[in-house]
Formats: C-alpha cells, structure tokens, sequence
C-alpha cells in the first residue's frame, strides 16, 4: 500500500491528486483495476487530510479563495470519486465504513 | 421525538440513521417520528445537494431552482436505499441527486416536442437503470441496460440519441460544449460490454481532472492578481511576509514544473 503524500498547500494538492489520478487511468487501460482504485482511494485520503487542515493554508488567503466554496467543491469531487470507486470495487460488496 | 433522541441521532451514520427510519424506530414509532427522523438525514445532506446543484449552473437555471429539483433525488434516496447493498448512502444519494437535476433541465429547456413513445421509454430507461445501480452499487453496460428494459442494444442506443438530440437542442452551443455533465443517461456513460475498465471509468476521472484543473487555474489567477497582500496574510496566519513570499513561490514553481516540466529544468540549469 502507497503512502499518502500530505500536500501543504491547495496547488500542492491538486498537483498530487491529478497526477494519481492521471496515474489511475492508466493502470485501468492496462487492466490493473485494484491498483487503479488504490490511487483513487489515496487521492481521496489527501483531500481529507487538506480538509482538515483548510484554515492554515495561506494560499486561499494569498488568491483569495473562499474556504467553504472550496470545501464544497472538493466534496464534489470526493462524491464523483467514491461513486467511481463503488462501481469498481469488489469489496462493496461489504458495508462500507463510514468516513 | 425526544431531545435525548435527537442528541443520540446527531452521532449516528447516514445508514444507520436510515436503518433505524426502516425499523420504525425499532417499531416504536410515531408518523411525526418517521417524519422528523427523515428531515435528520436530509438536513444533513444538504452541503451534498448544494454542491452537486452548483455543477449545474451552467445551464442557466437559478441554484435556488437546481437545488430544489436535487431535494427530490435525496428524498428518492432516503426512501429507497438499501442498506444490504453495503454502498455509502453519499454515493446512492448523490447518483439520484444528480439524475433529478438533469431531469429538471431537460425538461425546462426542451423546445421540441417529444414523441410520447419516447417519454415513456425514456422512463422505462430511468427507472431500470437507478433499480440497477440500487441492486449492483454500479451503473449497468449497455447490455445490461438493454436486458433490463427489454429491447436490443441497438434500439437502445437509438432510443438514447434520439431523446438526447431532442432534449438538448435549446441548450446553447457553448453550454453544451463545457457542461461537465452531459445528461444522462448519456451513451458515454454506460460501461462496454468488452471493458469493464475501460471508457467509462477514465471518462469520469477525466472529468474529475478538468474540476481540478478549474480550480488550479482559479488560484493562479488569484494568485496574480485578486489576492491580499503578503503582509496582510502573514499577520493574519502569524508568518513573515517572507515566509508566505517564499510559500506562494514554491507553491507556483511546482505548478510551473507539472505544466512544462523541460522548461523548468532548463530554467533550473540556468540558475545553477
């Protein structure tokens, strides 16, 4: 299992995420689902972990970006994330955990 | 319901808040229990509504508009998850969230009148389909679809751009051409038979990618020119004005070198 880099900053974050997830399309065209998903999944773990941290981040101020429009909007791409992932991943077929 | 439940409620998941709605409360319930426990899971999933509405707006509908036309698909989803399928509400949710808005845009911009037969095919689809992501926590194959509604992947197909063509014509070229979400359910959208893996999943990521790189453009140009001072965000965040500097540079340089990594390592040679 990879570990999630903790990206600092919103740019750093997208710059990681599109970078999974460029990575993840193409391990599904190489027909290696499972670890397609693990990039998904991590890509989610590091928009969670910015998330938590959304207040320090002086690049919203520096932007200047609204905070909860942004939270909004990640959401959002967590929601297109997770259903990606529900579509793919034999283990759904358990409960999920709550996040 | 008594304060103490909603307390009790208030750390409680979205399934298993709907677990105890389907129990009647352990059997115990009042209408105005069920009643009050459903408005619980929907005031909670209204950040869910709002930001999936906003991807909407392109469209030219009013949010308010796009976000009632969304209640209806989280309403849907309250009554009709199932809890055995083990997928996240979120995902069920925001499946028939999304469909609800779409419905409401077609149905708000289509200019052409559409063959009754068509409608009521077009129903036939919709409803196969949510009863299919409901049963398998995936969207169906075109085969699958087909299956399900009973006539051939080609009439299906058929079926599919024909309503498409007739219910998108009033949407203007260049809202067609930048909707992020083409309305469903979209040919695209259902998987290959062959490919389990294959368009339909790097279509989708691909559309995540484009959310991401708005953003990113977003802060750049903020970045350049909307922002606050350097000062002004260091005393706010209790940093040096150098210290924030030194931040926002590292911050773009490493955009600089994901968008045109040679360049960046020819520049970083000539710096050395």
């Amino acid at each position: 299992m990879k570990e999630t880099s903790q990206a600092t900053d919103l740019l750093g974050l997208i710059g990681s995420a599109i970078e999974k997830l460029k990575m993840s399309i193409d391990l599904f065209s190489e027909d290696h689902p499972q670890r397609g998903v693990e990039e998904l999944s991590l890509v989610l773990e590091e928009i969670d972990t910015y998330l938590a941290r959304i207040d320090k981040d002086p690049i919203l101020r520096l932007a200047p970006i609204n905070p909860s429009e942004l939270e909004e909007r990640l959401h959002g791409v967590e929601v297109d994330l997770s259903a990606v992932i529900a579509g793919l991943d034999p283990a759904n077929d358990a409960p999920a955990a709550e996040p | 319901m008594s304060e103490t439940d909603e307390k009790r409620f208030a750390d409680l998941s979205n399934e298993e808040l709907i677990g105890l709605l389907q129990d009647n409360l352990g059997g115990t319930a009042t209408e105005e229990d069920l009643s009050l426990l459903r408005e619980q899971i929907v005031k909670r999933n209204i950040g869910l509504v709002k930001s999936i509405a906003l991807k909407f707006l392109h469209s030219g509908e009013l949010l308010d508009d796009l976000v009632q036309a969304g209640y209806i698909g989280l309403l849907n989803a309250v009554s009709n998850f199932n809890l055995a399928r083990g997928i996240r509400f979120s995902t069920y949710a925001s499946y028939l969230i999304k469909g609800e808005i779409r419905h409401y845009i077609r149905d708000k911009h289509t200019t052409i009148r559409i063959p009754q037969w068509i409608q009521e095919m077009s129903h036939r689809v919709k409803q196969a389909e949510d009863a299919f992501f409901q049963e398998e926590g995936r969207p169906p194959t075109l085969a699958e679809l087909a299956d399900r509604v009973d006539v051939s992947e080609a009439q299906l197909i058929e079926l599919l751009r024909g309503r498409n063509a007739m219910t998108y014509v009033s949407i203007d070229a260049d809202r067609r051409r930048t909707d992020p979400s083409p309305g469903p359910p979209m040919l695209e959208s259902l998987a290959p038979e062959a490919s389990p893996h294959g368009a339909e999943v790097n279509l989708r990521i691909a559309a995540v990618i484009e959310q991401l790189e708005t953003i990113q453009r977003q802060v750049i140009q903020g970045l350049f020119y909307q922002g606050k001072t350097q000062t002004q965000v260091g005393e706010e965040l209790g940093m040096s004005q150098r210290q924030v500097s030194r931040m926002k540079d590292q911050a773009l340089r490493a955009v600089r070198g994901r968008l045109f990594p040679e360049a960046d390592g020819d520049s970083r040679k000539s710096a050395d």
